[in-house]
């Protein structure tokens, strides 16, 4: 009943939809001379301006319903955040359309117009005039801020003083706030330590059963999964679709793995002719039981690592794989010569890697392949995230990885 | 092809927000200004115009006696240099406000005249402190202020429309080319000379009083002094005896309408440009 009342007329809440988007088009004009100086306009004369065109967003066309949680996600530069600005308006679109249909929360980024020189009780009012709200509205809600950000000793030191962490806590408190029935929220979740993420969690789960509309952007497939309702893929400013929270993780992983192999690809080309017959690593990939390629383990699975590797001078040689989580964290890695493994020096090697269990937790990983002489000094070739997975997780284990373990009486 | 960005919003509109966010802007100017002093910020937005005023008044009085035979030429000169300090404060601040907000614009959205109308709010505090100042040296000299003096809201209200224009436009052009900063600094010193502040214009020579007084800043300043302290100053009415006398108090107006839309017209594309 609220939500009717926000709303300018019954028609509109009757198409269901928070926001449209039709073939909507961003292209950036980057200036290859930037000219910000009267010398360098007179140097240019009246030639025009050369510019870059860079196409953000591609023709794209979205409707995000009433009282979802729409996430949006894809690799950097893919087009997430500018979608999100356009939709904020503070991007105007080359072409296309776009309408929002109710109350749209203009926060993009946390702490946005925090000034260091205040103090946090100062930062409050003037963080919440930039979110719309009303001096008064804060003045009502302040304790209940203050100890959402768990920050009342610190009220009255200046924001310079303060750590990243504590930052960010005030400004979801005052963000949070926001009289809004349609939220855009900008990689929030990225900072923050694990208790206070999981009280961020708490306050979408609260707007989700409130029936407000989150457009979420992320590349954290693990938040993604846990809240959305359906997942926009982007591509280098095309969608690749939108997908259900699981079919999108794959997606990703497939997206992300697409990248890769183009950069391998493309590797040789940049690479001097010196180095023409140097050892390389032709491809990667990753092997379920069956031997197919995967993107999608279930955790505990055991799976392989498959190296092709070329080495056209047979010289003697050593592989390593490393795992990583999306975030960069190192999980684990190995190599051949703390294995005491012999490498075939073959033109064309094929090294199999088999782990027994892959017991890492919910989420999107990367492999890293490296190449290297007898010894790790020399190395050869350092491939960073060669290829990603998602590796899925139904038992209800945390942390960041699997102790074996039984619990016992006694 | 077209683009829309259509926005269904609530009616009644969200200004009473836009009024909330303008104050916190304003104060947050104007607090920053003086953090980290050891003065207390009020002291110091009195210390400028004070010294200015000091200097001015030693020089004028002592060293060349340009004011020596001229009546009440302190609080004369003090009107004078307290309105241009204003519009010499606002205008620098004006120009630089949507650069030095950049983190806001690209992240946030709200009409983003309310940024540069902060800051000369901002500025606008000064001001009125300021006239404190000239009050408190109105008590001192013994003068009683004219039964005009009310009248000063109207002059304030023009320097106000022509301060903020001034803003706009340049706030919009200082995205664009950052030399303005260094243009902007020029035609302000050529102004400053151009207008009757530190020397009374009844030592102009009369064939080119008509042209000074057709600068705006020659008549809030002369106006300004009418009203507060003595109807014998030569105001522009006094001087232009023709429909010409109407350019002055048009290109405030003018400035404003012109300065405004051409910012509004830019703002669109300033997230993008900063």
């Amino acid at each position: 009943m609220q939500l009717l009342q926000s709303l300018p007329n019954r028609s509109d809440l009757a198409s269901e939809i928070a926001i449209t988007t039709e073939n909507l088009t961003k292209v950036f004009r980057v200036p290859t001379e930037r000219t910000t100086s009267l010398k360098q306009l007179a140097e240019r004369g009246f030639r025009r301006t050369r510019f870059r065109r860079f196409e953000a967003l591609h023709e794209l066309s979205i409707e995000v319903q009433r009282g979802e949680f729409f996430s949006v996600i894809g690799p950097n530069g893919s087009g997430k955040s500018t979608l999100l600005k356009i939709m904020a308006g503070i991007y105007r679109p080359t072409s296309g359309r776009v309408v929002v249909v109710g109350r749209l929360s203009p926060f993009i980024e946390l702490g946005v117009g925090f000034n260091a020189e205040l103090t946090a009780r100062e930062n409050i009012f003037l963080s919440g005039a930039i979110l719309g709200l009303q001096r008064s509205l804060i003045a009502e809600r302040f304790d209940d801020i203050v100890a959402f950000a768990e920050l009342e000793d610190f009220l009255d030191q200046k924001l310079k003083n303060y750590s990243s962490g504590m930052l960010v806590r005030l400004a979801f408190s005052v963000a949070i706030q926001a009289h809004a029935d349609i939220l855009l929220v900008d990689e929030v979740l990225a900072v923050g330590d694990a208790g206070f993420q999981e009280k961020c969690f708490e306050v979408f789960r609260r707007f989700k059963a409130e029936g407000r509309t989150i457009v979420f952007v992320s590349h954290d497939m693990a938040s993604v999964q846990e809240f959305s309702d359906r997942v926009l893929l982007l591509d280098r400013g095309r969608a690749r679709g939108v997908f259900s929270p699981a079919a999108a993780a794959v997606e990703y992983s497939k997206l992300n793995e697409e990248h890769a192999n183009s950069l391998l690809r493309n590797a040789p080309e940049t690479a001097s002719s010196a180095d023409a017959d140097r050892p390389h690593i032709a491809s990667v990939q990753v092997l379920d039981a069956d031997g197919k390629p995967t993107h999608a383990i279930q955790r505990g699975q055991g799976v392989t690592v498959k190296l092709r590797i070329s080495n056209p001078r047979r010289q003697p040689i050593n592989a390593g794989v490393g795992v990583y989580r999306d975030d960069g964290l190192y999980m684990f890695g190995t190599n051949t010569i703390v294995t005491h493994t012999s490498v075939p020096t073959d033109a064309e090697i094929v090294l199999n890697l088999d782990y027994e269990y892959m017991d890492l937790h919910n989420g999107t990983y990367w492999l890293s392949a490296g190449l290297f002489g007898a010894r790790l000094a020399v190395t050869f070739e350092m491939r960073e995230r060669v290829y990603s997975f998602h590796v899925g997780q139904s038992d209800g284990f945390e942390g960041v990885m699997y102790l074996p373990h039984k619990w016992r009486s006694g | 092809m077209s683009s829309t960005l259509k926005r269904v919003a609530l009616p009644g509109g969200p200004s009473p927000a836009y009024m909330n966010l303008l104050r916190e802007l304003a104060v947050t100017d104007y607090k920053v200004k003086y953090q980290g002093s050891i003065l207390s910020g009020y002291v110091w937005s009195f210390a400028r115009p004070l010294l200015l005023f000091g200097v001015l008044y030693f020089v004028f009085t002592r060293v060349i006696k340009l004011g020596a035979g001229v009546p009440d030429y302190a609080l004369s000169l003090l009107i004078g240099v307290v309105l241009w300090t204003y519009f010499l404060d606002a205008t620098v601040r004006g120009m630089t406000s949507i650069v030095e907000r950049g983190d806001l614009i690209r992240k946030v959205y709200f009409p983003r005249a309310i940024i540069v109308i902060a800051s000369s709010v901002s500025s606008g505090i000064t001001l009125a402190l300021n006239f404190v100042v000239v009050a408190v040296f109105f008590v001192a000299s013994g003068v009683t202020p004219r039964l005009t003096a009310p009248l000063i809201i109207l002059v304030l209200i023009e320097l106000y429309a022509l301060t903020l224009g001034c803003s706009f436009l340049l706030a919009a052009l200082y995205v664009r080319l950052r030399d303005f900063r260094h243009i902007w600094e020029l035609g302000l010193q050529l102004l400053f000379y151009a207008s009757p502040i530190i020397y009374p214009l009844s030592f102009v020579p009369e064939r080119y009083r008509g042209l000074l007084s057709l600068n705006p800043i020659a008549q809030i300043v002369q106006d300004a002094r009418k009203v507060l302290l003595s109807s014998s100053t030569l105001s522009t009415i006094d001087i232009i005896h023709s429909p010409l006398v109407v350019v002055p108090y048009a290109i405030p107006v003018i400035v404003l309408l012109v300065g405004y839309f051409y910012f509004d017209a830019a703002a669109a594309e300033f997230a993008e440009q900063i």
